[in-house]
């Protein structure tokens, strides 16, 4: 069955770059899905700027990251995208709203990811979030 | 919110890195203010601040810019977005006080357009707000 929606190039790449960011940041923290762990080449650099969460270094796995950072909330929704996308430069920033449940405190954030892609995958990211607010 | 922008990736890295932060580190504010509307909103994220409107953020940039001695914002990478009139940066600034000491930080900003100049402008800091 063919597409309702006809996407030229530079639409469809746009797409396919966002589909990468948002399966890693809904697929892999939120839901913990090991595949979301494809969308990272090989030695990829991931750096928590905020200090928030372990940094993934070029040695360690994507999978092994996931884990960490769900191991630290029992909870985690990432929502409220917003994206820039330069898909000359295969960079995709973007602005999102994430909520954790730690230590039974449900938090809100507010954060950004900087990410860097090759050949459609992800070889490095900067994330930055603001302190956490208590809601609810 | 979306705004209409005509520039194209060459104008959005020109107006972000050129214009903005070339005046930000020269400490001219009026150079800084010419690249905002009236009624821009400058918010830093991380801390939950906004500052509304030009009068309010030469307010800011007044006190920013006596903080420190020198200013230096360095090593951006940029992602230029002309379909939606957005431009982000990561990138490192470093800022020294007269007594000589320094904080450096790393940052990202993202701005959006509307026509050719900056409506908003949100900023993401990796240590303390000093856009206060």
């Amino acid at each position: 069955m063919s597409s309702p929606i006809s996407l030229d190039g530079i639409w469809r790449e746009r797409r396919a770059l966002v589909a990468v960011v948002e399966q890693f940041l809904v697929d892999g923290l939120d839901s913990g899905s090991p595949s979301a762990a494809g969308g990272f080449a090989t030695g990829a650099l991931l750096l928590d700027a905020t200090g928030d969460l372990p940094a993934l270094s070029g040695s360690a796995s994507p999978e092994a990251w996931m884990r960490a950072y769900r191991n630290a909330c029992r909870y985690s929704c990432h929502m409220e995208f917003s994206h820039v996308v330069d898909a000359g430069m295969a960079g995709v920033c973007s602005q999102f709203t994430r909520l954790n449940l730690r230590d039974d405190r449900l938090l809100r954030q507010e954060c950004a990811g900087h990410f860097r892609f090759r050949d459609g995958l992800i070889t490095g990211a900067v994330i930055h979030a603001s302190r956490p607010v208590e809601i609810g | 919110m979306r705004y209409e922008s005509a520039l194209d990736a060459v104008a959005l890295e020109d107006l972000a890195i050129r214009r903005y932060f070339g005046a930000v580190d020269a400490k001219d504010i009026e150079g800084v203010l010419s690249c905002l509307h009236d009624e821009a909103l400058f918010t830093v994220q991380t801390d939950f601040v906004c500052h509304a409107g030009k009068p309010a953020i030469r307010r800011m940039l007044v006190d920013y810019f006596a903080a420190f001695e020198t200013i230096v914002h360095r090593d951006f990478k940029l992602s230029a977005d002309p379909a939606t009139g957005r431009v982000a940066a990561t990138f490192e600034g470093l800022v020294t006080t007269a007594a000589g000491v320094a904080t450096r930080l790393c940052n990202t900003n993202i701005w959006r357009v509307r026509g050719g100049r900056f409506q908003e402008i949100h900023v993401f800091m990796s240590g303390p707000n000093i856009l206060v």
